[in-house]
């Protein structure tokens, strides 16, 4: 095997730059010598009245220039000086006369690199409220991209946070935090206590309370629209949009007695395969089993070897963030980079009591942040209608609200008064606010009636 | 039955269109002349035994006794004169370099478990005693921090059950992560497990000895191809053509590495940072090959050399679109976008029906710059990108939205409710 090696011929050329670069490129592209002089490079600063540049050169022997080099590229007038005494150099020997930097071009058609901008500031949990009085102008079509995301989600299994934005992205789906939180709500995602991966849940059916005479039940966890044309088939399917769209349509099963449910589910299992799990009334069930909110704050995860120093912080202040010097006072924090950026690196709840940093969802920390700084929570219940609101600003933890949004299986509707916004969650029992509001200790009216959790 | 075109290429052609769908290369190539059909058998064999007789003659008149990789051993014999055959798979056969590289390293192994005898011997396959480990790397996506994990793979054509190796002072289990690879094992790797190697002793099966990480210079880490945004890098093989990957490496090498980057032979991004304080391994992040010309450069780790320097000149690759991992395609209204990597201005693209063998596109495509594939419909397609003698090929299976079906999660997440309970969607289970 033959060892061919990289080395520079040095020449001098008074005259213009651009215009040598031109007509050596010119030349090496015409006559295919790319092979042979893969580079030249220009010393860095030159002048018209003289410069130096270097041909890398690749041959066996060093100092000896191809034959269709000599033809077609010494003719040229720029090769006229070469550098006296030393026909070929290396390129530690180039690098100080020149300069560390110099202009180099290059002949082999290099892949051009990018940078890819490291996302390490992008934390799952973050989501930023925004204006909830966006006009919606097609739900149907907006609503459809969400279910293609559940069918993908629930054909891929499972993956990590960043495989969830591309889907996201692809589908044309923007604030994938919060689109990650409404399909844990309604049932159908799971994710990791760091937010680092999710998977599609179990396909099961929940029982929900029905006021008329009729079983219902709601689909939750993995499904395709195979398996909904195949329910349609045993059942009536009630399509249930939520009210923006912004989450894939909810299915209803109606039946007119709970026992025809097990044919349903085997009719399933033999054309599909697949086992649907029958999970009765979830959302009592959940309410039954959250902690309090204590236990629930001290089983956040625990972000060890913080060290607040390295840090730029904001604290939660009565509704937005302001900087701040740490000073150990538990709190809800953004964590921000010393040297800024554009958003924040984490937000955190800081409990002094523990001296520990929680990570959890983010209505969750505030909702710890609200709490610790006694202010007063709030819920409506209105028996007649079975209708749960809570104002927008105090938001549950993402465990709490997903009991209530499993006695529907609908996300909340926004109503808007003259002082504030309201989140107004359907088909909610007593049994069931009485049981949350308890552990979340908030206060709530009853129609007219005041009871204090 | 009858030969040649009427009979029996069809049924190579099949072969290929077979392993396409599975996700393995096509392997059955036609000869030139009358060697057309006679090359497509020739073709699924990559050593004969004259070329393993060779290779052994080779490890006894070096004395190669001890255990190198698959990698460093190929590179080892790069710089040794060899037949024309055996040069021309080691250095040309460039779609295959890998393979050929696990073959040759299983030669190697059975020629150790044989005494290292001078001269061939002929005996059947014999197993090697030993399983070998790479490195799977994770990164805290919040924080940066970085481990290392031992990462062991399975040995090529076997079969082995309940694999059970003495790791950490105590006993543990492999299981199969991917097929060729089990999942990683143990706490993260320390520095001196780089520097020095690894050995463990097998448990069981008694036919193996020892789980073996290899002490390097250095270790190319690339994205997972089936899931390239998991943030995971492992030594899963050498980077594709435009693939940026991850070189973890002895501070020694940085010579060399800066030599390239002078030469406009390789790139990465920011400075080299040391897996550990005052450790003598670096990481150098975003890595790119961008030029092949690495012939006349010099370098005091030829190893390295060999494993950075491109053996081909074309590449394709997919990106963006909505993929489905679990079956191998994208999905309809989101066909992703090709991206042909090479080191020529220009390259005649040409994207095909495989089934119906129309021709879609047919355009001459500026190198490395996406483009968008506005594929029809479902179905399965031949990209193919032709610069000069050199082709590459690769296939894009396009979906149906009512074709897609359930997956069962290798890893279910569960949230704990308290301690009796955990949740997942709307199943609540207790805690065992």
């Amino acid at each position: 095997m033959t060892n061919v090696q990289r080395w520079y011929a040095g020449f001098r050329y008074r005259g213009n730059v651009k215009q040598l670069v031109d007509k050596i490129s010119e030349k090496v592209l015409e006559h295919d010598l790319s092979e042979f002089v893969p580079l030249v490079r220009i010393e860095k600063g030159a002048k018209p009245k003289g410069f130096y540049f270097f041909i890398a050169v690749e041959t066996v022997q060093p100092g000896d220039l191809p034959e269709s080099v000599q033809s077609y590229l010494m003719p040229l007038p720029f090769f006229k000086s070469p550098i006296k005494g030393k026909p070929s150099f290396s390129y530690d020997e180039i690098k100080p006369m020149v300069g560390a930097a110099h202009d180099v071009h290059d002949y082999t058609n290099p892949i051009p690199y990018k940078i890819v901008e490291s996302d390490r500031n992008d934390d799952p949990f973050q989501i930023i409220p925004t204006s909830t009085e966006q006009k919606i102008p097609d739900i149907e079509a907006i609503s459809q991209r969400y279910q293609q995301l559940l069918y993908w989600l629930s054909a891929t299994g499972n993956g990590t946070w960043e495989l969830f934005k591309k889907a996201c992205q692809a589908l044309e789906i923007e604030t994938p935090g919060r689109i990650l939180r409404r399909l844990k709500l309604l049932g159908h995602i799971e994710s990791s206590v760091d937010g680092r991966r999710w998977s599609a849940a179990p396909t099961s059916l929940v029982q929900i309370e029905s006021q008329s005479e009729t079983e219902k039940f709601i689909l939750c966890g993995q499904q395709t629209g195979h398996l909904l044309s195949i329910l349609e088939q045993y059942a009536q399917v009630n399509v249930i949009h939520h009210s923006r769209g912004h989450a894939p349509d909810g299915l209803q099963i109606q039946l007119t007695d709970s026992t025809q449910i097990n044919p349903i589910i085997e009719q399933v299992k033999t054309s599909l395969g697949l086992s649907i799990q029958n999970r009765g009334n979830v959302a009592n069930q959940l309410a039954e089993i959250l902690p309090e909110l204590k236990e629930w704050t001290l089983r956040l995860r625990s972000l060890p070897g913080i060290v607040p120093s390295l840090y730029h912080w904001k604290r939660f202040e009565s509704d937005d963030f302001t900087e701040c010097v740490f000073s150990q006072q538990t709190g809800l924090y953004q964590m921000w980079d010393l040297d800024g950026g554009d958003r924040s690196r984490l937000t955190l709840f800081y409990d002094a009591a523990t001296n520990s940093w929680r990570q959890g969802d983010w209505y969750g920390l505030r909702f710890l942040a609200l709490q610790h700084r006694e202010q007063p929570c709030i819920a409506r219940y209105d028996r007649v209608k079975a209708r749960l609101a809570i104002p927008y600003s105090q938001r549950w933890p993402q465990l709490y609200e997903r009991a209530l949004v499993l006695a529907s299986g609908q996300l909340p509707n926004y109503q808007k008064t003259e002082q504030s916004l309201w989140l107004i969650y359907e088909n909610v029992g007593r049994e069931l606010v009485q049981q949350l509001t308890q552990k979340l200790q908030v206060t709530w009216e009853e129609d007219e009636v005041t009871t204090n959790a | 039955m009858k030969s040649g075109k009427e009979a029996e290429e069809h049924l190579w052609k099949t072969w290929n269109y077979w392993l396409w769908e599975q996700g393995f290369q096509p392997s059955a190539y036609p000869g030139r002349g009358p060697q057309k059909y006679i090359n497509y058998p020739i073709s699924q064999c990559l050593l004969r035994q004259a070329d393993k007789d060779k290779l052994q003659v080779l490890f006894a008149a070096k004395q190669w006794t001890v255990s190198w990789d698959a990698q460093t051993l190929l590179t080892q014999i790069r710089r040794e004169p060899l037949s024309h055959h055996l040069q021309e798979l080691v250095m040309e056969n460039k779609q295959r370099t890998e393979i050929v590289a696990e073959v040759i390293h299983e030669v190697y192994q059975q020629w150790q478990v044989q005494g290292s005898p001078a001269t061939p011997n002929k005996v059947g396959r014999t197993w090697s005693r030993n399983l070998f480990a790479g490195l799977y790397r994770v990164e805290d996506p919040f924080f940066g921090q970085v481990d290392y994990y031992l990462y062991p793979k399975q040995q090529r054509g076997r079969q082995l059950e309940s694999v059970q190796v003495e790791y950490e002072n105590r006993t543990q289990t492999l299981s199969e992560e991917r097929p060729g690879w089990y999942l990683p094992i143990g706490n993260p790797l320390k520095v001196d497990d780089l520097e020095q190697g690894l050995r463990c002793s097998v448990v069981s099966p008694p036919e193996l000895d020892q789980l073996i990480l290899p002490a390097r210079d250095f270790w190319l880490l690339i994205p997972d191809a089936e899931n390239p945004d998991s943030g995971v890098y492992a030594s899963w093989g050498t980077p594709a053509l435009g693939t940026a990957f991850i070189l973890l490496c002895k501070r020694e090498l940085l010579n060399d590495i800066y030599r390239l980057r002078d030469e406009r032979l390789l790139e990465w991004s920011g400075e080299p940072e040391p897996i550990a304080e005052n450790s003598n391994w670096v990481e150098l992040t975003q890595c790119l090959v961008t030029s092949q010309a690495y012939d006349g450069v010099f370098m005091d780790n030829q190893t390295l050399k060999d494993a950075l320097q491109p053996r081909v000149r074309l590449s394709i690759s997919f990106s963006g679109g909505l993929r489905v991992p679990n079956q191998r395609g994208w999905l309809a209204g989101h066909c992703p976008q090709v991206t042909v990597f090479g080191f020529a201005p220009r390259v005649e693209l040409e994207v095909s029906n495989l089934l119906n063998e129309q021709v879609i596109v047919t355009r001459s495509q500026k190198m490395n710059q996406p483009l968008s594939l506005d594929l029809p419909g479902t179905g399965l397609y031949l990209v193919r990108a032709t610069y000069g003698k050199e082709s590459a090929e690769r296939l894009v299976r396009i979906l149906d939205w009512n074709s897609l079906e359930l997956s069962q999660p290798e890893r279910r997440e569960f949230m704990n409710i308290g301690d009796k309970y955990s949740i997942c969607g709307s199943i609540i289970l207790p805690i065992t």
